[in-house]
């Protein structure tokens, strides 16, 4: 059996810390296996936090921090909040969390810096696996988290979860989010009768598929060239942002856009602007909703995104119908071109939100 | 003067000429360091807005003494939003942020400071200059104003500072040549010559008056009105590395000067403020920066009359010791 290091956000490969003899597990993991019995509210976050560092932070104190628990954490700071998370649980957990810093570009200098935080990273790594050959503590995971004994064999296990495979589908909406905990998301925009052309979010298959394709020789300069490329994310500068959300939803055309942001994400409100203009410059209604972590999509956030959902649709089965009745204006009425809806097969055009 | 008045007149030469002359008038009757510095921290703001001016919007952690070299004046949104909703353009900014697309919770500063810019009270920047790693919010705001306005955005990569002892002398190392580049870079952009043995000289005479009058305020022998220290330091950002900025600083060192910042007596009595669990401290102390919209707690009459005066410090003080002695 052997120990556990967990990561509070994608940045990480998993597969760097097992190549230490860790098995490497998403802390998000924990937060929800917890099912809410980690009350956020017992630790000391101000109300105006991330809900998602919220119930990381009260996941890792409930287990990590717990008496006779071993288990190791990286904490990224990608963000200012992870960074407060990470200052926070290093109070309580002493050595046995590491705070790398993760850059916005992806530039050579960059590059070097990053390298050389794996390579302190690795060093850490390394000092604690020799003393992990006892492996009880990776068990002493206090009861009502719900975390079992980790696997026998040094691997890679996300248990968090992750979005499953979106096949592009030209004319579905393209949704921007941060860590989903669900498919709540996706199955509520599915159930209103558009499709899911495509999802960037932390928590998608494009990211996992992006971070877990490493090939060629291990150095740390090709491990940080990776982590840059591979996660680009709202912490990003927003040149590599744009570019990136920009191919990605080329290659799923789709016929609206969706960012799904999670309050009190800073990154996620500037996030927010790249895919609102993004959206602006492709002509695609767009929509900016907030949800939560757990993301739950019941209430005024339903509505709003049945309400835009169904702009897609109407304009086809009712608009069209009423243009019908006068002479037939061979545009609409705010002078847009028709396109072939052949092209459109879910949803067409409608009111920008 | 009416705030349409000065909306409409901010880029005419005559209304800021106006703005400026009234807190001339004041700094000189009063003859004390904050109006001083107000007076200058706006005439320098004031003249950004100038046909052709170089507008560089930098971090609230950057080092002005760089910009002072070439003559130019940081616009530092975070204190720039600030002034803006203290003076008569309150209205104007408010309604620019509601109808922001940016969301409510994001950081008041950075949101007002965007709003203003949409409104055009504040001039639209030549150059965006970040630091890391506190804050990613400015550095996402300055990143994504320098792409909306095709200008430069250039970021001071700072490690993370150890919890404990100096910094490891690489990472100096690596901040200081990354500065070294930044300031040839900014000769290249504008065209001017560097004087910047003469704006750390300048910086370095504000830092010493600084220290002495931190001493004071520390030891408990200097008490100061904390709500104008505050405003005082984060306006004295803006001219870090310029003679008014030393001047300013080491007008704080006379009597005279410090006039209207010294508190004579505090801790009346009084009934305790409502909400607040402190209500027994003879001092209202925080470390860190109070919300900058907000009278509630900062504003008159009732705070200062529990205590005299809000004391607050700065989370981050201004060069706690002279800059760059040698280098």
């Amino acid at each position: 059996m052997t120990a556990t290091c967990f990561y509070s956000c994608a940045l990480v490969r998993p597969a760097f810390l097992a190549r230490r003899g860790f098995v490497a597990r998403p802390l998000a993991a924990l937060a929800l296996a917890a099912d809410g019995k980690c009350d956020p509210d017992g630790f000391e976050t101000h109300p105006n936090t991330c809900p998602w560092v919220v119930q990381l932070l009260a996941a890792a104190e409930s287990a990590l921090a717990a008496p006779g628990c071993t288990d190791l954490l990286v904490a990224p700071a990608g963000c200012d909040a992870m960074r407060r998370m990470g200052d926070m649980l290093a109070v309580r957990l002493g050595d046995r969390i590491y705070r790398p810093w993760v850059p916005r570009t992806t530039d050579e200098a960059a590059t070097r810096r990053l390298a050389k935080e794996l390579d302190a990273l690795d060093d850490w790594l390394g000092r604690h696996a020799s003393d992990h050959t006892d492996p009880a503590g990776v068990t002493d995971l206090p009861v009502g988290i719900g975390v079992g004994p980790a696997g026998p064999e040094p691997t890679a296990t996300p248990d968090a979860f992750v979005a499953p495979p979106i096949e592009p589908r030209p004319g579905g909406v393209f949704v921007i989010a941060g860590p989903l905990s669900g498919a709540d998301l996706l199955v509520a925009i599915e159930n209103a009768g558009v499709a899911v052309s495509g999802l960037d979010s932390c928590t998608g298959t494009h990211r996992a598929a992006a971070l877990a394709a490493v090939d060629g020789g291990f150095s740390f300069d090709a491990e940080a060239r990776a982590m840059l490329t591979a996660a680009v994310c709202p912490r990003s500068t927003v040149s590599l942002r744009r570019e990136h959300l920009a191919s990605r939803i080329a290659s799923a055309t789709p016929s609206a856009l969706i960012h799904a942001r999670l309050p009190f994400c800073d990154p996620g409100a500037y996030d927010g602007v790249t895919a609102r203009s993004l959206a602006n410059e492709l002509d695609l209604p767009f929509l900016d909703i907030e949800v939560g972590f757990p993301s739950e999509v019941t209430g005024p956030v339903r509505v709003r995104l049945e309400a835009f959902l169904e702009t897609l649709t109407l304009e086809d089965e009712l608009l069209g119908e009423l243009f019908a009745f006068d002479d037939a204006p061979s545009e609409d009425p705010i002078g847009r071109p028709s396109a072939p809806k052949a092209d459109r097969p879910d949803a067409v055009r409608g009111g920008r939100s | 003067m009416k705030s349409t008045a000065l909306q409409s007149g901010l880029a005419s030469t005559m209304a800021r000429r106006a703005v400026s002359v009234r807190t001339q008038v004041r700094a000189l009757k009063s003859g004390t360091a904050r109006k001083y510095l107000e007076h200058h921290a706006l005439a320098a703001a004031l003249a950004l807005h100038e046909e052709g001016a170089f507008v560089p919007w930098v971090s609230y952690l950057f080092p002005s003494e760089l910009l002072a070299s070439y003559g130019l004046t940081p616009l530092i949104p975070e204190v720039a939003a600030t002034t803006l909703m203290g003076m008569d353009f309150r209205g104007e900014v408010e309604v620019a942020m509601n109808r922001s697309a940016l969301p409510r919770d994001l950081c008041s500063y950075h949101r007002a400071a965007r709003a203003a810019l949409d409104a055009r009270l504040l001039p639209a920047p030549s150059l965006c200059l970040g630091t890391t790693p506190l804050c990613a919010a400015k550095e996402c705001l300055l990143d994504e104003l320098a792409r909306e306005h095709d200008v430069p955005f250039i970021s001071i990569h700072v490690p993370l500072p150890p919890d404990e002892g100096p910094a490891h002398p690489d990472q100096v190392a690596d901040v200081a040549e990354q500065l070294g580049a930044l300031h040839e870079q900014l000769g290249e952009m504008t065209g001017r010559r560097p004087a910047l043995a003469e704006a750390i000289r300048n910086s370095s005479r504000a830092a010493r008056a600084w220290r002495y009058i931190d001493t004071g305020r520390m030891s408990g022998d200097l008490v100061l009105d904390g709500r104008h220290m505050f405003a005082f330091a984060f306006l004295g950002q803006m001219l870090w590395g310029t003679v008014p900025g030393a001047r300013g600083f080491e007008k704080l060192l006379t009597e005279r000067g410090c006039a209207d910042l010294v508190v004579p007596t505090y801790g009346s009595g009084g009934p305790a403020a409502p909400g607040l669990a402190w209500s027994g401290c003879t001092r209202c102390r925080t470390t860190t920066t109070p919300p900058s919209t907000s009278s509630a707690l900062t504003g008159e009459p009732w705070c200062s009359r529990r205590w005299g005066a809000p004391i607050w410090t700065r989370s981050i003080p201004p060069t706690p010791s002279p800059t760059w002695p040698d280098d």
